[in-house]
This record gives C-alpha cells, structure tokens and sequence, in this order.
C-alpha cells in the first residue's frame, strides 16, 4: 500500500520575543523618536507604544520588509498622532536664531556642541521638514523608502529635502561648516 | 545627461535606483560635469555630516528600564470596545480579504436597498395608509405626474395609479363625499 503523500503544514510566522526586539531595536527606535518628536521623555513613550502596537498587530506583519522598516513606520503614525494631538515641546525658529551665538573657541571645535545645536535646528523645523531629514540622514532610508512611509510622491519628499536642508542652512552656525561647498 | 536632468537625479543616483542605462548616463556626465561633481561630492559629505552629527546628538540615549514589563502591562489592559472591534475586523481583513470585500459590499447593497425602499410607492402608500382615516386620500409619489390615490370601497382600500385628471377628480369626489348635500 502506497504510503499516502505528506502534505507539509503552512509555514507559522515565528513567535515574536519582545526581549529581542526591544534589545536589538529599542536604542534606534528610541534615539529617531526623539529626534522626530523633540523630546527624550515622551520618546521613550512613544517606543513604548510602538512595541504595544507592533505585538498587537503581529499578525499582520508579512516579513515583506525588515523587522526595524516596519516598526519605524508604527513609531512614525505614532509620531504623527502625538504631533496632532499637540503634546510635542514647540521650538520657536526664534529661540534657536537667539540661541545660534557666536561659539567661544574652546568649545568652537567641540562636536558635541555641534551635535546638541545640530539637533536643536532640527525641533524647529516644520514637521513634514524634520521627518525627511531624519529618514534622509540618520535612518539612511531611500527616496523611494521614504515617499512609502510618508505617503507622498518622490518628488515631493526631494523637494521638502531641499527646503529642510535650506532652513538648516540659515539655522546651523557657519563655524560647523556643515554646508560648505 | 544634461546637469539640469543629473540634478533631479541625484539622490536617486546616490540611492542607486535608477534604471541601469540612467545609472551609466549620470555616471559620464559626473566624469565629465566639474558643477555636478562637486553637488554630488556636496550631498555626501552633507549626509555623513548631519548623520554623524545626529547619531552624537542621541547616542547617550537608552531604552528605559522594565520596558518589557511597561508593555505586556498595556497589552493585558483591557482594549476599548471600540478598539477591539476595530482590532477584530483588522484581523478579519488579514485572514480574509476576499470575505471583508464582500461583506462592505453586502452593506454598501443592504443601505442602497433600504434607500431604493424608502422612495418607492408601495412604501410611501402603507405609510399613508397607515394614517389615513377619510375614504380618500391623495399622495404623491416620485413618479411624474402620477399620484396614489385610495379609496375606500366595499370596506377596502382600493389603491390606483392615477394621473392628474383622475387626481382632480378624485378631489372633487372627496369634496362632495365629505360636504353635505346641497337642497
């Protein structure tokens, strides 16, 4: 007697351990929330809620993209959500321009001087402004990535590239010579 | 290529996502462009500086502690009713996107339905019906010069579609069913 064809069972999605993924994207996630939404502490909470949303729609994740791709995007409706519900710290362009003084030369090459005035310019840019320039650069995303998780076309995310690197330009001081030719 | 066209290109060309022959294209005209080079030169050197700079803006940053904790505690809480309905049919949909099309379909056709009922004659006629307490009545109804008009015979409703002649006449019938009779 012919022994009967094994029929293999589907594929289940492996179980997801939260453990690893807070261990293994918990740091990015959190330092892109912060510079998204401008402050550390609501940050933190706003991960928080991106693992409650991502384990709670697991089963809707195909592996289509990368695991971090994907909870990016929760954190960046997150991001969305809590920008229009108003809870973000607003930064005047003002207090930054105000802020922007001439560096004393001890502290003139120091990067983390850069990097805090650096981040400071970034909170006050406009919303659409500060997402791209976080996908851009420090997520290191595509264009293409980009118009995915922000829902508009290439051409417009090149063109809030453009103006967001132009308000930079007229935020950052010139002595981080971050946009010399 | 053109520097006009390899300037609206150059961030898919960073990206390396343009078609092989556009890729090849733009890498000539920037052995070629001095003004192109150095935007091309520009933009990397802006990437890595705002990168580095970013990265050095957030590094001191760490998850919090008991941050597992904190979120298996917000999932055991319980979901708003609305939330679990939501999550329900987000669920539905995942497993079953031919089913969820089908039963927004069988909704979209249930209102339309009740729509369709609503302004058709038979309806419009038991309403009146319903409230009508003379021998006659005269309703419109959304056909063109078209009117229901009952009457009341042999102790039953007799329902016509009746055109304006007939309505006026009905009228007149009605006035002097109702009006006592002249001497």
């Amino acid at each position: 007697m012919a022994a009967a064809p094994r029929v293999s069972a589907p594929e289940k999605p492996a179980p997801i351990d939260l453990q690893e993924l807070i261990d293994s994207h918990g740091g990015r996630l959190l330092r892109s929330a912060c510079l998204l939404c401008g402050n550390a502490t609501e940050a933190q909470d706003l991960v928080q809620e991106t693992f409650v949303q991502a384990l709670k729609s697991a089963h809707g994740f195909r592996g289509d993209s990368a695991v971090y791709t994907w909870l990016h995007g929760i954190l960046l409706n997150l991001c969305r959500r809590s920008y229009r519900k108003g809870r973000r710290l607003v930064y005047e362009e003002e207090r930054v321009l105000e802020a922007s003084v001439q560096p004393s030369p001890s502290e003139g090459m120091d990067r983390n001087f850069y990097a805090t005035r650096l981040a400071a310019a970034l909170r006050a840019l406009s919303r659409e402004h500060r997402e791209v320039i976080v996908l851009r650069y420090y997520e290191n995303m595509k264009i293409e990535e980009i118009a995915r998780q922000t829902g508009v076309s290439k051409g417009t995310v090149k063109s809030r590239l453009h103006y967001a690197v132009l308000c930079l330009e007229r935020l950052i001081p010139r002595e981080m010579n971050l946009f010399a030719s | 290529m053109d520097c006009h066209t390899f300037n609206g290109l150059l961030h898919e060309y960073l990206d390396g996502a343009l078609d092989a022959g556009v890729q090849d294209a733009a890498s000539r005209h920037l052995q070629q462009c001095d003004a192109c080079r150095q935007a091309f030169l520009r933009e990397q050197a802006l990437a890595n500086s705002i990168r580095q700079s970013l990265e050095q803006a957030t590094a001191s940053l760490s998850v919090r502690p008991g941050m597992r904790l904190r979120v298996l505690e917000a999932l055991k809480s319980k979901p708003s009713p609305l939330g679990a309905w939501r999550a329900a049919w987000q669920r539905f949909v995942a497993i079953r996107p031919a089913g969820a099309v089908a039963a927004v379909m069988g909704v979209v056709l249930f209102l339309l339905c009740i729509q369709f009922y609503r302004r058709s004659p038979d309806h419009a006629a038991h309403r009146v019906v319903a409230v009508s307490g003379g021998s006659t009545c005269i309703i419109n109804v959304p056909l063109p010069a078209h009117a229901h008009v009952f009457r009341l015979q042999d102790n039953a409703v007799v329902d016509t579609i009746a055109d304006e002649s007939a309505i006026a006449d009905a009228k007149l019938s009605e006035g002097s069913e109702q009006s006592p009779a002249k001497p």
